[in-house]
């Protein structure tokens, strides 16, 4: 466990990519096998099952510490994060532990059908065995939760240097669902697997949002529009017979879309598209929300496959016939996609349709309309651009409708986690109804850390009440929220669920009189829900 | 015994006073009771160290617990030998009255050089006006080059990264040493390569020990954690309340924005 809590400490410690690869590669030279396996595992947030539920480990800390629970509670809420509240209210440790990370991990998992008193026992005694770091990592291990800033990519780069193996091979194996219960480290990592390399997707060509005027675009006839779809991207590979669908986050979603599984057979060899994963239904896309359920389900049922379809929205092909196409002119590549999609009546494969307009002001109306669409704005593509590696500027872009805005008055605070412990963040917002107000939606994201700052302070001297660790503060504050769709919400108070909102503007100019009312909202929901 | 003390208020005047209290060595450092009559932070200065004790102490929680300073110097010194070794710079902050002389008393000359950032310079020369000895440092002025500065360490006034003076480095390691950085999300959020935690405060034992060993019986909380900790004296049987300020105190977040620890 010294070792592992070393790592983590070097981990934590640097925000410099280069220290933190070489950290982790020292690491997978040095450590024992079974450890390096579950390292691997915890920094891809596989843990093992809980042993231990929370509120025993909230019960048993206290007890341990001598302070009151609410005491802890308190503690806790500053903290931000259980494991590492609880490391540091213990007390100092009595003896220390030479068991290795992989040794602690199996104890606990041995734990897991035990009765609660053994469980105590066992809990208490680790904790008076082991270091402040190492407490926090044994904590860790239970709770989940290990963010260290360390991507699969780095671990995956740190992998590479340790064995010599190429990274996107290790991308490969380290995919799927295995758990080091039922695997080894010789296994996973150093066997080779079959047909490893017919997986081994393209990067994704990302755009800017455009940020030119109309003439510095050139003329209208060398631009194709198309619709900026909302869902997920992704890279469909088909190569000998098997199908990979990746994402953006060069994750393997194969298994999570079962119904691409058929075109294995039916594409030919060496067909690599570049699309959307869009939930569709009766010939129309629908909101992004309904794809949510599918996101995160290792496992699709039945019902909910048809309840949400999917397809693919097919923007590109840049393998035809197992060669590389990516530095062919769009127009050239467009002709093969169009062709091969021909061949594939198949309704989980569309083609994304080109726009037609004949100059920038007709284009822009186009635009404003595309949310009715369930679309996210247009995407402009050069007609000659090559398929470039990542997010470049010139050929491509992608042009957004404007958020749709509400102004709303902040009701509620509650400190944020991890990085934002200690500052209030987190905000619930509310529109009128009359003279009360009705809390709407919740945002965290949008603000400058100055502005984080200043509210916090704002909220601190201005809090009414408390709910735990809730403030609810004096209604002054007005804010001009962002947002990206709205649907209508039995869930909720007021009625309506949004998208994505967001704190566009601190409105330090607005009265919170001058907010919006939830009538305001109905109306938003009438044009756009 | 009899100490020199010099008060720092909140308008940043001096002032050197005299005065005739008890002291004991606890955890690593000094408990020392005094009555005030007004609410100033107090810097305690005697030959072997520095120390301030200040009346509004926030940090009444069982989370914060002190090591031994030394067991914390040690470490800084060690994170600066490490990058003295990789020819990486060390950036060193705190709070420019009190911290940063504690600071420089604790680094150990005989790794490299030390330097001092413009501000903490002059407060330098004002706490050596008072008979404070120091380490021989040197100021951060424009004549110190790139080179000068590799393996060396510089002393700066915390939240002070964004400034030009990260453009006088080749490379360098940025740490912070504040009692703050017990915290994870603190340490992360200051965004330096380094925490240490050393405070100027008492932490919650001490600050246990203080109240038990005044004997009061009723105990004014004006900072901080205040409604927790009333509640956790009540629950003890002690009477307390709570005095309301304007502000809850200094807070992790604010660092930045307040030099008054």
């Amino acid at each position: 466990m010294q070792r592992f809590a070393r790592l983590f400490e070097a981990l934590d410690q640097t925000t410099k990519t280069t220290a933190k690869v070489s950290a982790l590669t020292d690491y997978f030279l040095e450590a024992p096998k079974p450890d390096r396996l579950w390292t691997i595992a915890l920094l891809s947030h596989k843990r093992p099952k809980r042993s231990v539920n929370t509120t025993l480990l909230r019960t048993w800390a206290s007890e341990v510490a001598g302070l009151p629970l609410w005491l802890f509670e308190e503690s806790y809420h500053i903290v931000g994060d259980l494991a590492e509240a609880i490391a540091l209210v213990l007390p100092k440790p009595q003896t220390s532990s030479t068991r290795s990370l992989s040794e602690w991990i199996g104890m606990l998992i041995k734990l897991t059908n035990d009765d609660e008193e053994t469980k105590k026992k066992f809990i208490i005694s680790a904790w008076a065995e082991l270091d402040h770091r190492e407490r926090f990592i044994f904590n860790k291990v239970i709770t989940g939760g290990f963010r260290v800033g360390v991507s699969q990519k780095l671990v995956t780069r740190a992998l590479s240097k340790a064995t010599g193996i190429n990274e996107n091979m290790l991308t490969h194996r380290l995919m799927g669902n295995w758990t080091p219960m039922d695997t080894t480290y010789d296994a996973l990592i150093l066997q080779p697997l079959d047909n490893e390399d017919d997986s081994k997707p393209y990067p994704f060509y990302l755009a800017y949002a455009l940020d030119l005027d109309f003439d510095q675009l050139g003329p209208v006839g060398q631009w194709q529009a198309e619709y900026k779809w909302d869902g997920i991207r992704g890279q469909l590979i088909c190569r000998n017979s098997s199908l990979y669908l990746w994402s953006r986050g060069e994750d393997l979603m194969t298994a999570r879309f079962p119904e691409f599984g058929p075109l294995a057979t039916t594409l030919p060899h060496g067909t690599v598209i570049d699309g959307e994963i869009l939930p569709f239904k009766d010939d129309n896309p629908m909101s992004f929300q309904h794809l949510q359920t599918r996101i995160g389900r290792k496992n699709v049922p039945k019902k909910i496959m048809n309840n949400t379809p999917v397809i693919l929205m097919c923007y590109d092909l840049i393998e035809h016939d197992g060669k590389d196409i990516r530095q062919r002119p769009l127009q050239e590549r467009r002709i093969l996609l169009e062709s091969l999609l021909e061949g594939h009546p198949e309704n989980i494969l569309r083609l994304s349709p080109v726009v037609p307009f004949s100059d920038w002001l007709a284009l822009d109306g186009i635009r404003q309309n595309a949310r009715q669409l369930h679309s996210e704005g247009l995407m402009l593509k050069r007609l000659h651009s090559e398929y470039k590696n990542g997010r470049k500027r010139g050929d491509w872009w992608k042009w957004k409708i404007d958020p749709l805005t509400i102004d709303a008055v902040l009701l509620y605070a509650q400190q944020g986690h991890g990085r934002r412990a200690n500052l209030f963040t987190d905000y619930t917002f509310a529109v009128w109804h009359g003279d009360n107000l009705v809390p709407f939606a919740k945002a965290y994201s949008g603000l400058t850390d100055q502005e984080f700052l200043e509210i916090t302070k704002y909220v601190r001297e201005n809090t009414l009440e408390r709910f735990g660790p809730v403030r609810a503060v004096v209604p002054n504050l007005v804010f001009e929220l962002a947002f990206e769709g709205i649907q209508a919400s039995t869930r909720h108070k007021s009625g309506v669920a949004l998208r994505f909102p967001r704190m566009h503007r601190w409105r330090k100019d607005k009265h919170p009189k001058e907010a919006n009312t939830l009538q305001d909202l109905k109306d938003i929901l009438d044009s756009y829900g | 015994m009899e100490l020199n003390l010099l008060f720092y208020r909140l308008d940043t005047s001096l002032v050197r006073r005299k005065y005739a209290l008890s002291f004991e060595e606890k955890f690593g450092s000094f408990l020392v009771t005094i009555k005030l009559k007004t609410m100033v932070s107090v810097v305690i200065l005697n030959r072997y160290d520095v120390m301030l004790l200040s009346p509004n102490v926030l940090l009444e929680l069982p989370i914060y617990s002190w090591l031994p300073q030394a067991q914390i110097f040690q470490q800084i010194n060690q994170w600066w030998q490490h990058n003295r070794e990789n020819k990486i710079s060390t950036l060193l902050m705190g709070y420019t009255l009190g911290k940063a002389q504690r600071l420089t008393s604790g680094l150990d000359p005989s790794i490299g050089r030390i330097f001092t950032h413009g501000d903490i310079h002059n407060m330098n020369e004002v706490v050596k006006l008072a008979g404070v000895k120091l380490p021989a440092t040197r100021l951060l002025d424009s004549s110190v080059t790139k080179e000068d500065l590799q393996g060396a360490i510089v002393v700066a006034p915390s939240g002070i990264t964004s400034s030009n003076l990260m453009r006088r480095f080749k490379e360098v390691s940025i740490g912070n040493a504040s009692g703050w950085m017990q915290l994870r999300g603190a340490r992360r959020r200051g965004s330096t390569d380094r925490g240490f935690v050393l405070s100027d405060h008492a932490d919650w034992e001490g600050l246990n020990q203080a109240i038990a060993e005044t004997g009061a019986e009723k105990i004014f909380v004006t900072h901080g954690y205040t409604e927790v900790f009333k509640k956790w004296l009540l629950e003890k049987g002690l009477d307390a309340e709570i005095v309301k300020t304007k502000f809850e105190g200094e807070q992790p977040e604010t660092d930045d924005l307040s030099e008054n620890e």
